[in-house]
């Protein structure tokens, strides 16, 4: 327990924590509320769906957990920091069994993945929901909550668990990082692009519930 | 009766030879300058002891056991290893918050050791605003906060301007008074003469020589009696 509440205290003691939520809500943000207007926008290539179909609904409230990128680079920086800092020497000499602050980092980093994910998805389900109210005809209500709930909690747990992952490989904070983002945002798209169903199989797959992808995947590549 | 035992200790980085079968003892509650040259070995022996290394071979213990199996390290050794180990963004203050945390060591005790470092006045500033002599200090304040009866510190007067070494010689006095065991290494052997009981140097990974300072110095000078035994064991 004492290890666990030390390394709570790296965690919110520093700044760039609250920086890495502020951005997971902005993402979160950015991804649902321009997702009505896409659909919208789009429907004349929808083969007659539109904002009154509730997978296109579903598709723009799960835009919500558009966060998840936030969630690697904080377990990136929490495991990173420690070794650039040079942190790591009073770490260790205050825990010696370094497998125990390995643990620890993970269940913080995790605990912090799904706080960060849980107010930036519920954030992004009122981004969407402003978005979807922009028109009339749209419907509004999903059945999809609960389990984007579920998928944001898993997700920012098993990303930011990554993060620590990465972090220990890579020593170099902003290497870690840039790598994630080029992969999340860049790689990981591409891969997409021409290999449409493999998306299930990459990190952010795990978070970004394409449901709507089965029956609109041109529509989830234009709205992502 | 011994605090610390280096048995055989050896230390290999691929080709390089740290340390060679260094085999000494620190009694308690007497300050033992741990000295030579650069690239010695001082270092590595003291990673060793505090499990920051992982010895080639033989043991390094504190009160025979060794610093990973202590059951609460930083109650039973405080430590200076590099002025680092501190997030620099982060003030002095929570910084040690954070490790006291992790020792199960009150909020309270931070206070007070950085009050006996003279920190006070700064323990909301952040550590990368403090001056190098500041970051020894904090250093310290870091080894003394689980109330250790035994200090290991690497090189504490290193980027310290006179008044920081001469507090650093009262300050180290002040422990050594309340019984503490201290092992310092230090290139400052004016001051080492000064300060310590004992003495242990060690040149090229080996141990040279090792008893108190009067059976080492004889009627010369440390650093006399320092270099003409480095020079024997060249």
């Amino acid at each position: 327990m004492n290890l666990l509440k030390s390394e709570f205290r790296k965690l919110v003691y520093t700044r760039s924590f609250y920086g890495y939520i502020a951005g997971a809500i902005f993402l979160a943000l950015l991804s649902s509320i321009p997702a009505a207007f896409s659909v919208n926008a789009l429907k004349a290539q929808l083969s007659g769906s539109s904002l009154m179909d509730p997978q296109m609904v579903d598709g723009v409230y799960g835009k919500a957990t558009g966060g998840y990128l936030f969630a690697l680079i904080m377990g990136i920086a929490i495991m990173g920091n420690e070794f650039q800092n040079g942190q790591a020497i009073s770490t260790f000499l205050a825990t010696p069994k370094r497998i125990k602050v390995l643990y620890s980092k993970l269940i913080v980093a995790a605990g912090a993945g799904i706080i960060m994910m849980l107010i930036s998805t519920v954030l992004g389900f009122v981004g969407a929901y402003f978005g979807l109210s922009y028109y009339s005809h749209a419907k509004v209500g999903s059945s999809t909550f609960f389990s984007l709930i579920i998928a944001a909690v898993v997700s920012g747990a098993v990303l930011a668990i990554m993060g620590v992952a990465i972090g220990a490989l890579v020593r170099n904070v902003k290497i870690a990082m840039g790598g994630a983002v080029i992969w999340l945002q860049v790689v990981e798209k591409l891969i997409v692009l021409f290999w449409i169903t493999g998306g299930k199989y990459l990190p952010s797959g795990l978070i970004v519930r394409n449901d709507e992808c089965k029956n609109h995947p041109e529509v989830t590549a234009e709205i992502s | 009766m011994s605090i610390i035992e280096f048995q055989g200790l050896t230390k290999e980085y691929k080709d390089v030879v740290a340390v060679r079968n260094l085999t000494a003892s620190v009694e308690a509650g007497r300050i033992t300058g741990f000295l030579g040259p650069n690239g010695a070995g001082k270092s590595t022996a003291l990673k060793c002891l505090l499990s920051l290394a992982a010895p080639t071979s033989g043991t390094a213990l504190i009160r025979g056991a060794k610093y990973e199996n202590l059951v609460n390290p930083l109650k039973e050794v405080g430590a200076v290893i590099e002025t680092g180990g501190f997030n620099p963004s982060l003030s002095g203050l929570k910084n040690l918050r954070i490790i006291a945390a992790s020792a199960g060591i009150p909020d309270a005790r931070a206070l007070e050791v950085l009050e006996l470092v003279d920190l006070t006045d700064a323990r909301n500033k952040k550590v990368k605003q403090y001056s190098m002599g500041m970051k020894q200090r904090l250093s310290l304040a870091t080894a003394i906060l689980g109330e250790p009866e035994i200090l290991v510190l690497d090189e504490p007067a290193n980027g310290l301007d006179p008044i920081g070494i001469a507090w650093l010689r009262e300050f180290l006095k002040k422990l050594a008074a309340s019984g503490h065991s201290i092992l310092i290494s230090s290139h400052q052997l004016a001051e080492m003469q000064n300060t310590v009981d004992d003495v242990l140097i060690i040149h090229k990974g080996r141990l040279i020589t090792q008893g108190s300072m009067s059976s080492v110095v004889g009627n010369g000078s440390l650093e006399e009696a320092f270099i003409r035994l480095v020079e024997a064991s060249a």
